[in-house]
């Protein structure tokens, strides 16, 4: 038996013996399945939710058939990721490293400066964190525990290196911490197996992975603490140390870099913005609006003169507009079509800038950014909104969102897209209303294949995966150089 | 050929100046104890860590055995059995466990528990305590259990530091017997004490070291019928030869 193995037989064997663990071990296990069990419980009503909302929603599209699909489209859901039900815990490192769309997360949005300040926590989250606590706390206690209790030199006298010091001490710890991780990692595929759900392999593959990567992440840590344990010989200092660089590694640095990557990477988050508009046009409100111009297309006179009403016109008159008197509206209006076309251009701009103010100030209000849209607008505008769908209803978010295209971001934030943004929204604003002019808005049959759907684009785990690569080899590289560093402090 | 301990002109100086040990030199032969004595920063501890390999010396040699310490410190290190000043040991483990574990660790994994067994009583560890927790140990029973794992180390050189530093007399008296039985083994013993009974007991020469010299040695019939606590005042204060 060489002395390694001599000296992680006794490490092992000086663990396992210690009651503790194994509490520590039970209570993690607890803690990640409870939070499993929650977690499964929420993702079977969203996934249950989002199912039966898509068949209403067709449902409905099929009986009324006459809808206007620019009007009564039902909002877009994003289906449940299966992930969701091991949240951000366990995969944790790779989740938040592998991803920019962890970078900007819902607390971006969230008035409480606490909630912009740390990570949302649950019992997954709160376990990986304890367990590279615990880690680093047992790993810096390796070398420094040795030369207080005055062994270390009975170790290297009686044979053992200080390479082989540090590496048994290292597997030891990393072996225990695995030993609390596989044990967590099966406590919450038992509580899935035991909620009914069934996970696509890609999402297993992508579990595993990142259960992998955080055992790197907890060996990472193991090797820190012994890197730091090496140049102390007070227990009491070395642990004092070893809290303060978890609490900069896990909690104060994260969060910076956090912060700095949802600037940097501002523009690449477009899908999860697009979705955040989303959730934010999404109120109790819309459902008023909705049924509101719904209403008025479904010849609700009063509804439709509640609009129409300033601008001097009844909904009978409205109806009875001939479609060339739709240019002679604009000419009621005291506009030429050059005229016309450049009160859109300002009109569109003073909505663009409310957006973008409501958007950067009130963090997604429908109700205020409604207001703010009336309050900006005129009554013959309203008339023209009216016409051409601008109202904020559902129709006019999936309206706001074809304009937007893809990079819903770069148009708010660089000018050359806004400008572009601009002109589409302009032109298709006249083209609706040429639309309109030209066809019978209420009689337009709805083709199902031809509705449009919002497309989430969201990143594969292979290319997350890939993102994750380079962090997880610096990672490699950094347990082996403070492994190094380790044993080369212990021989001197 | 060197054989025992061997140090010739060894210096130890630091960064800021401080020399810890300066031009030091003496032998430890096969069958004999040495005892080094002197006060607190004397010297004798930074001697021991270079014999371990623990620190590199300025200039000068040190053998252990036919090992140059600064040629080759991990085969040096390997042939000394030490007992360091003040080992808490491993307190989750029992008393057989701990020299189980250093003896295997030592390369010896062909012992019983009968040998181990054998092994304490002869340090002086009470029947009984063998498979008891060294937590529970007391200082005194810790020090035995050093011992005894030092002992057991198939090694000629024996490196004691301090070995009777807070026992009562009869557990020092006890560890004497054991450092005089593995004398008579052969065994090249030094021992860093300020225990002058000890030393008047089980010392074949005795050197005494101040700011890093040794000022002093005297063999063991040079040290018979005069007073030590004088002489050992007296080397204190003044640099007199034997």
């Amino acid at each position: 038996m060489n002395s390694l193995t001599v000296l992680l037989t006794h490490e092992l064997r000086r663990l396992f013996r210690d009651r503790k663990i194994f509490l520590v071990a039970l209570t993690a296990a607890a803690l990640v399945g409870t939070g499993t069990w929650l977690r499964a419980g929420e993702y079977r009503a969203a996934s249950r939710e989002y199912h039966m909302e898509q068949f209403e929603n067709d449902a409905e599209i099929t009986r009324t058939g006459e809808l206007n699909r620019l009007y009564d489209m039902a909002p877009p859901q994003v289906p449940p990721q299966p992930m969701a039900v091991f949240h951000e815990g366990v995969p944790l490192v790779v989740r938040d490293v592998g991803t920019t769309e962890a970078t900007v997360h819902e607390a971006a949005f969230n008035a409480n400066p606490l909630a912009r300040m740390f990570p949302p926590l649950d019992f997954t989250t709160v376990v990986i964190w304890v367990l590279g606590l615990l880690t680093l706390l047992m790993a810096s206690l390796t070398l420094s525990g040795e030369r207080e209790g005055g062994t270390f030199e009975l170790l290297v006298t009686a044979g053992a290196s200080s390479r082989q010091l540090v590496l048994a001490k290292w597997l030891a710890i990393l072996i225990g911490t695995s030993a609390i991780l596989v044990l967590c990692i099966l406590t919450a595929w038992l509580f899935v197996i035991a909620a009914g759900l069934s996970m696509p392999h890609s999402t297993i593959a992508e579990f595993l992975l990142s259960s992998l990567a955080s055992l790197l992440y907890l060996g990472t840590l193991a090797a820190l603490g012994i890197a730091l344990s090496s140049k102390s010989a007070s227990r009491a200092r070395v642990m004092a140390s070893s809290t303060g660089v978890w609490m900069l590694i896990s909690i104060i640095l994260p969060s910076a870099v956090a912060h700095l990557l949802a600037d940097a990477t501002r523009t690449e988050n477009f899908g999860q913005k697009r979705q955040q508009i989303e959730n934010i046009l999404t109120s109790e409100r819309e459902q008023h609006l909705n049924d509101a111009i719904a209403a008025v297309y479904r010849h609700d006179d009063a509804q439709l003169e509640h609009y129409l009403k300033p601008a001097g016109y009844s909904a009978a008159k409205f109806r009875a507009l001939p479609d060339k008197e739709i240019d002679q509206l604009a000419g009621n209006l005291s506009c030429t079509d050059q005229e016309f076309r450049s009160f859109w251009n300002h009109e569109q701009r003073q909505v663009l800038e409310v957006i973008q103010s409501v958007w950067t100030e009130y963090q997604g209000r429908a109700d205020v950014l409604e207001n703010q849209l009336r309050a900006k607008t005129t009554h013959q505008t309203r008339l023209i909104l009216a016409a051409t769908a601008y109202l904020p209803t559902i129709a006019y978010k999936e309206t706001l969102s074809d304009i937007l295209g893809l990079s819903y971001l770069d148009l708010m934030h660089a000018e050359h897209t806004q400008k572009a943004y601009k002109t589409a929204t302009v032109d298709y604003i006249f083209e609706k209303a040429r639309t309109i002019g030209g066809r019978d808005p209420f009689n337009v049959h709805v083709n199902l294949a031809d509705r449009p759907r919002f497309v989430f684009e969201e990143r594969s785990a292979a290319a997350r995966w890939l993102d994750a690569a380079p962090f997880l080899l610096v990672l490699l590289c950094w347990t082996a150089g403070l492994l190094f560093f380790a044993a080369r402090a212990a021989a001197r | 050929m060197h054989y025992g301990i061997t140090i010739q002109n060894l210096v130890k100086s630091y960064d800021n100046g401080k020399v810890a040990v300066s031009n030091l030199s003496f032998n430890v032969h096969p069958g004999q104890v040495y005892c080094l004595l002197g006060h607190n920063g004397a010297g004798k501890s930074t001697t021991l860590k270079i014999l371990l390999g623990l620190v590199a010396p300025t200039s000068g040699k040190a053998w252990v055995d036919t090992h140059e310490v600064t040629n080759a410190p991990a085969l040096a290190r390997r042939a000394i059995a030490y007992l360091p000043e003040s080992v808490s040991l491993y307190g989750d483990l029992s008393a057989r466990e701990n020299l189980e574990f250093f003896t295997r660790l030592a390369g010896e994994s062909h012992l019983q528990k009968a040998d181990y067994y054998a092994t304490l009583w002869n340090a002086g560890l009470s029947r009984g305590s063998e498979e008891v927790r060294v937590s529970s140990f007391s200082k005194g029973m810790r020090q035995r259990l050093a011992l005894a794992i030092a002992v057991s180390r198939k090694s000629n050189i024996l490196v004691l530091d301090e070995p009777m530093s807070g026992l009562d007399p009869t557990t020092a008296e006890e560890i004497v017997q054991v450092v005089s039985r593995e004398r008579n083994r052969g065994k090249a013993i030094l021992m860093v004490t300020h225990d002058l009974n000890s030393v008047e007991q089980i010392a074949d020469l005795a050197g005494f070291m101040r700011d890093g010299k040794l000022t002093a040695e005297f063999s063991r019939p040079e040290l018979q019928g005069r007073d030590l606590n004088k002489l050992y005042k007296s080397l204190q204060h003044s640099t007199v030869a034997a």
